[in-house]
């Protein structure tokens, strides 16, 4: 349900912007025309939508632990993308990819993630990790591809 | 004279090497349960701005091809398809496997995926001619038509839920309208953002919906905790892998050129992918078969109809995207992404133009069955180590690979940060059931279904009969119809009868 009211207030604020433009005349339609018949078609089928869900009554059982590791690894790539280009492809990359490392360690360890500690060994390995995808990617963009990395 | 003008520069390039190389990835990524040949052609993606016309577009093939039999492979050996396209597979060469039986299912999935790659190369060899010759009668109110079609079938055949593939594909049109209006050059939806004003970048859906979305799925799916070899496939000989005469003959040579013909016409329909290619083969070659009682417990016709018609999905789904630049799976999609990023731009005079770019990546479709069969006799018994490969160094590179790869290909962080939100909607969307394919597919298609509309009006004078008066236009419409009557109305509405009566 909620999914879909996201949904929904997406394409209002689509159709707002589409409301703007101009929708031109039958044999000359305008940039505004296709996106507000698409904006109200998307509507309709998340009103129908809507509708299904409320006789659905869906009881959606939580996906919190593993969702907690979705955010943890989004924030973890935002941050890589926006220190990729000051800090350089080399520091980046060996931190990003042992941040990573340990965050796949972590959510595949069959203990649990919560009940494992994280040792010395599991964040050298993550180090270790982390130095060998650096090393590889610039093996592949900078060295086979001929790509200019930061 | 131009096969053997083709075939040189095949040779003489190192086309060869770059087409077992993307064999070889495509493999691995088909074979490993969560990674998709989707995700290895989508990873490749922002590579190709660097390769050469053809060695990028052989190494496409080479991927393509591999990641649809990869994923039988792991189905075969451990009941877990690496692919969606190899369940059907999975379902009767694993029971092959738990009888001590697993070379020959394998051998045999290879067999009918070289039969079946290989016929369907040759189809798309012979018919590209002439459909193209054909499609140079199209008038744009006809390829509007198409176009929508096009964008039907991809709404209706994917996912659980019909409205849910449409709601993914109109979210799909919504995206791809944002940017300059074709026709003023105006911006427009672009929420006052002037990066925004370029349009939204293939390349960035593609890593966003495919590479990121995936690697945030993967996260909930632990790693197989031990791998053993417990169906003996490492003790198995090389003769093991080549199909009995008694196998051949049992499945009949019927058999292979229906479920062929299957995949290769599902293929050319947008969006319906291997999965669908396989299901139907499977489906009718039980239908057909004096030995129905041994379907689902280890049938080998089921193997050799399944894999025949996924292998046959790839080159049939070339067509449309060659022709008409509609893609007719996710593949086939980013491979138009490849098209775009080397000038080429699809159409019935690009055979004619480009046949030095496009003559190289056919006769790769004709290689790389072959090589299926080849790969899997002199390797299958060493194929389980590919699992080996630990997951916490897996993904991270995938990550890795993926943002780098999308800034060294477009330089903005902006992209970077677009594609990241786009993954992480993406992974919402997919764990509600909304599917990403039709979503992507709406997104290629969108622009291209406007800009003939409005095209059409203006050569119209407005008169919206235009799309009824020509026979092609006429004739893509009630098709339209038709896949909308049955597919949305009454195989639902039986369906649900089905269900109550249970």
């Amino acid at each position: 349900m909620a999914v879909t009211l996201i949904l929904a207030l997406l394409s209002v604020a689509y159709l707002f912007q589409a409301w703007h433009l101009s929708v031109g005349t039958r044999n000359n339609l305008g940039p505004g025309a296709y996106p507000i018949g698409l904006g109200f078609f998307m509507l309709f089928c998340l009103g129908l939508k809507l509708v299904k869900d409320r006789k659905e009554k869906k009881t959606k059982t939580g996906k919190g632990l593993a969702f907690r590791w979705q955010i943890w690894m989004g924030l973890t790539s935002l941050g890589y993308a926006l220190i990729l280009e000051r800090v350089g492809y080399l520091a980046s990359t060996v931190l990003y990819a042992t941040v990573m490392a340990l965050i796949f360690d972590c959510t595949d360890s069959h203990e649990g993630c919560m009940s494992r500690t994280l040792t010395a060994q599991t964040v050298v390995r993550a180090l270790l990790t982390g130095l060998a995808i650096t090393a590889l990617g610039y093996l592949l963009f900078h060295v086979l591809f001929n790509f200019r990395l930061p | 004279m131009e096969i053997f003008k083709t075939a040189s520069v095949f040779l003489e390039t190192p086309a060869l090497l770059y087409l077992f190389l993307g064999y070889s990835i495509g493999f691995f990524f088909g074979a490993v349960p969560g990674l998709t040949a989707t995700l290895a052609i989508s990873l490749l993606l922002p590579l190709t701005f660097s390769m050469a016309p053809v060695t990028a577009l052989v190494t496409c093939v080479g991927i393509f091809v591999g990641g649809i039999y990869g994923g039988s492979v792991t189905g075969t050996l451990i009941n877990i398809p690496g692919a969606p396209a190899s369940a059907i597979t999975t379902m009767e060469a694993y029971k092959l496997t738990r009888k001590g039986q697993a070379a020959r299912a394998m051998g045999q999935g290879a067999f009918a995926s070289m039969i079946g790659g290989f016929i369907g190369a040759l189809l798309t060899l012979f018919l590209l001619g002439p459909i193209a010759e054909l499609s140079l009668y199209f008038r744009t109110p006809d390829k509007f038509s198409l176009v929508l079609m096009a964008v039907v079938v991809a709404m209706l055949l994917n996912g659980e839920s019909l409205l849910k593939g449409v709601i993914a594909t109109g979210l799909g049109l919504m995206m791809g309208s944002v940017g300059l209006d074709y026709f003023s050059s105006a911006p427009r939806l672009t929420f006052g953002l002037a990066t925004l004003t370029q349009g939204i970048q293939l390349l960035t859906v593609v890593v966003g919906t495919f590479a990121v979305s995936e690697i945030l799925t993967q996260l909930n799916v632990r790693s197989l905790v031990t791998i053993d070899d417990s169906a003996g496939i490492g003790k198995a000989r090389m003769k093991d892998f080549l199909p009995p005469k008694a196998d051949l003959r049992q499945i009949g040579p019927i058999n292979y050129l229906r479920s062929t013909l299957i995949g290769f016409v599902t293929g050319i329909l947008p969006g319906a992918g291997a999965s669908m290619a396989s299901l139907m083969a499977y489906s009718v070659a039980k239908t057909c078969s004096k030995r129905r009682d041994e379907y689902g417990e280890g049938s080998i016709e089921g193997i050799a109809a399944s894999e025949a018609a996924n292998n046959a999905m790839c080159p049939g789904a070339i067509i449309p995207m060659m022709l008409f630049g509609i893609p007719g799976d996710s593949v086939t999609a980013i491979i138009l992404g490849v098209f775009t990023i080397h000038g080429l731009i699809p159409g019935p005079l690009l055979l004619i133009e480009r046949l030095d770019l496009l003559g190289p990546m056919l006769l790769a479709m004709l290689v790389t069955p072959v090589l299926i069969f080849f790969t899997a006799v002199l390797f299958g018994r060493h194929y389980l180590r590919i699992l080996k490969i630990r997951k916490s160094f897996l993904y991270p590179f995938i990550a890795m690979a993926a943002l780098v790869g999308l800034y060294a290909a477009t330089y903005s962080v902006f992209q970077m940060v677009m594609t990241l939100c786009i993954g992480f909607a993406v992974y919402v969307l997919k764990n509600e059931g909304y599917p990403s394919v039709p979503f992507l597919l709406g997104f290629i298609l969108g622009p291209l279904m406007e800009t003939f509309f409005r095209s059409s009006l203006s050569i119209s004078s407005g008169d919206l009969t235009v799309f009824l008066t020509s026979p092609f236009s006429l004739a893509f419409l009630i098709i339209s119809a038709l896949f909308l009557f049955i597919m949305g109305i009454y195989l639902p509405r039986k369906m649900e009868t089905a269900r109550r009566s249970f």
